[in-house]
């Protein structure tokens, strides 16, 4: 078993990459190559669900951040 | 007619629960500031993520967010990306923040910056930036909850009536409970708007177009352009990719300066608790896209209220549901408004005692009587956001935009306050002064504005700059004093 310090690090290490890259991804100039109506996902438009897929990902991230702290 | 009536009577019954748990829950805490303001620092994980997500969510959200999405299209994606965002380093932040304010005693960030900085003019100035901050977001609440009252009742209650109705509640439990009354309220607030939001934003585009499928394939062949971003000005013209951009990163850098949210870490019992909260908030931000498909569906609705912000309501009234459900939206409305509008109120009249007054006058005042100011100041403040209320032009998300501007300049002396020893209490004064002197010009006159960059951030940059120079000009902070600091806020609890 790794130790909770090292989880941590691990985990923080994570969370400030795909943050950074969230950022990156939703505003300009990043967002541009999936700025697109097509293809629709759930009968969404596909730019609406990029910023709901990036949300996701970052409850998946701040749970496993919270996890490694809580150990 | 006697809908409007029956409307009314739901909306009365909600307003007399909220009130009833409101004034019942302030005989839990203690005659003291840190019980009015912090709750004496015993909030659990449910009251904190209720307390924190109804408190993000107001009339901003419920309608100004549906309102942006029907006037400016994708433009409204910006909320989307910067809650995320900017509540992400308070994981870290937050609970040192709280670790120096149980040691401390802090109950608003800027006695804390007070405290780091080793001068009560860093109180004083950011006590008035974040006055300046709130007041306008207040109004924006107020706004929000009397466009509902007009709406639904089809102008029997004038928005100035129904402004006043909404917040002469919130007042009342304010006054009588401090912190406590505003956690318990929103817990019930707080469920009861995300019910309302997921149940119109699948059900209206269902019942207007067959679904939300079909409703986007509509709107691809008719309005492409509101689908992405950046979306429309105010105007109508293509928003442009600065201000977009500039958009999400003054309100994610600027979201937890709000001195309502920030202090919702000295309100926390322990590091678990304020962890969670952050850690369940993207949660709450998932509550916009109901809320966004309200929007988008009122583009090709057959007809358009005078003002966008009403599209919300109005599609709700003129689609043909039951006056009880419109009642209860209308609830679910004004809870947004009220859920967010009491914590600023309380927060503002806080930092005006706690920090403004305190920090001009020698601190001599005793705990009861700095507890009847704060009380007194919270009605001064609710009269001020009344009288912006009444008399702003811009939209809901308008105003908030405009706000962060003067709220984000709070960033850097709390960033440096954690992360740069060297910063000194001259260094943090010149930069908010600087700051906020920038900011404020660029709002005035816009067509100043590089690559039509979000004037705050423009004052953001000018403010880290006058921070880190003047700081490096002047003699250097007390290193033991600092280093004791630091060692308190990185300490981890000891029961976990």
């Amino acid at each position: 078993m790794p130790k909770p310090a090292d989880l941590r690090r691990v985990a923080k290490y994570i969370a400030f990459v795909y943050f950074t890259a969230m950022a990156i991804a939703l505003t300009f100039p990043g967002i541009t190559p999936f700025n697109t109506l097509r293809p629709f996902v759930l009968g969404v438009p596909f730019v609406f669900t990029w910023y709901v897929i990036w949300i996701l990902g970052a409850l998946l991230v701040l749970t496993l951040l919270h996890r490694a702290y809580s150990k | 007619m006697s809908d409007w009536r029956i409307v009314v009577a739901v909306v009365v019954a909600y307003l007399l629960v909220i009130l009833i748990v409101g004034l019942r829950a302030g005989s839990k805490s203690t005659d003291t500031v840190a019980g009015y303001v912090a709750g004496d620092r015993g909030f659990g994980t449910t009251v904190m993520y209720f307390m924190t997500g109804a408190t993000m969510f107001s009339a901003f959200a419920f309608l100004g967010g549906p309102g942006w999405t029907f006037s400016r299209g994708a433009a409204a994606f910006y909320i989307l990306a910067y809650g995320v965002l900017g509540v992400a380093p308070f994981f870290a932040l937050g609970p040192w923040a709280a670790r120096l304010g149980r040691k401390h005693g802090y109950v608003t960030q800027a006695s804390m910056l007070a405290h780091r900085f080793q001068s009560r003019w860093v109180a004083v100035v950011a006590g008035v930036i974040s006055v300046i901050a709130i007041a306008p977001y207040v109004a924006l609440q107020m706004r929000g909850a009397g466009i509902v009252f007009e709406q639904v009742t089809d102008g029997h209650v004038p928005l100035a009536a129904g402004a006043a109705i909404a917040y002469g509640v919130v007042l009342l439990y304010v006054w009588h409970s401090g912190v406590m009354g505003v956690g318990w309220t929103n817990v019930l607030q707080g469920v009861f708007m995300i019910v309302v939001a997921w149940t119109l934003g699948l059900y209206i585009p269902y019942k207007l177009y067959g679904g939300i499928g079909p409703m986007f394939e509509q709107l691809e062949a008719l309005r492409p352009e509101m689908l992405t971003v950046p979306g429309l000005d105010a105007a109508g013209n293509r928003w442009t990719p600065g201000a977009y951009t500039s958009a999400i990163l003054v309100s994610a850098i600027g979201v937890w300066m709000w001195p309502h949210l920030f202090m919702k870490a000295f309100a926390a019992k322990d590091d678990a608790t304020l962890r969670r909260t952050v850690l369940l908030f993207p949660t709450f931000q998932l509550f916009l896209f109901p809320l966004f498909l309200v929007g988008f569906a009122g583009i090709m609705y057959a007809s358009a209220p005078d003002n966008a912000d009403a599209i919300m309501p109005h599609i709700v009234l003129t689609s043909g549901l039951p006056a009880v459900v419109i009642g209860l939206f209308c609830a679910g409305a004004l809870a947004a408004s009220m859920s967010t509008g009491d914590a600023l109120v309380h927060g503002a009249a806080s930092i005006a005692v706690e920090d403004v007054y305190s920090g001009v006058r020698k601190n001599t005042m005793s705990q009861h009587d700095k507890r009847t100011l704060i009380r007194w100041l919270a009605v001064g403040v609710g009269i001020l956001g009344y009288a912006i209320a009444l008399d702003t032009k811009l939209s809901l998300v308008g105003i908030l935009l405009a706000a962060y501007g003067a709220v984000v300049q709070l960033a850097p002396p709390v960033y440096a306050a954690f992360l740069w020893k060297r910063t000194t209490a001259a260094g943090v004064v010149a930069g908010l002064l600087v700051g906020i002197t920038v900011t404020g010009i660029l709002l005035v006159k816009p067509e100043w504005r590089p690559f039509d960059l979000h004037e705050g951030l423009v004052g953001l940059v000018a403010n880290v700059v006058t921070m880190v120079l003047v700081s490096l000009a002047t003699k250097p902070p007390d290193r033991d004093h600092v280093l004791e600091w630091y060692a308190t806020s990185r300490k981890e609890q000891v029961t976990q």
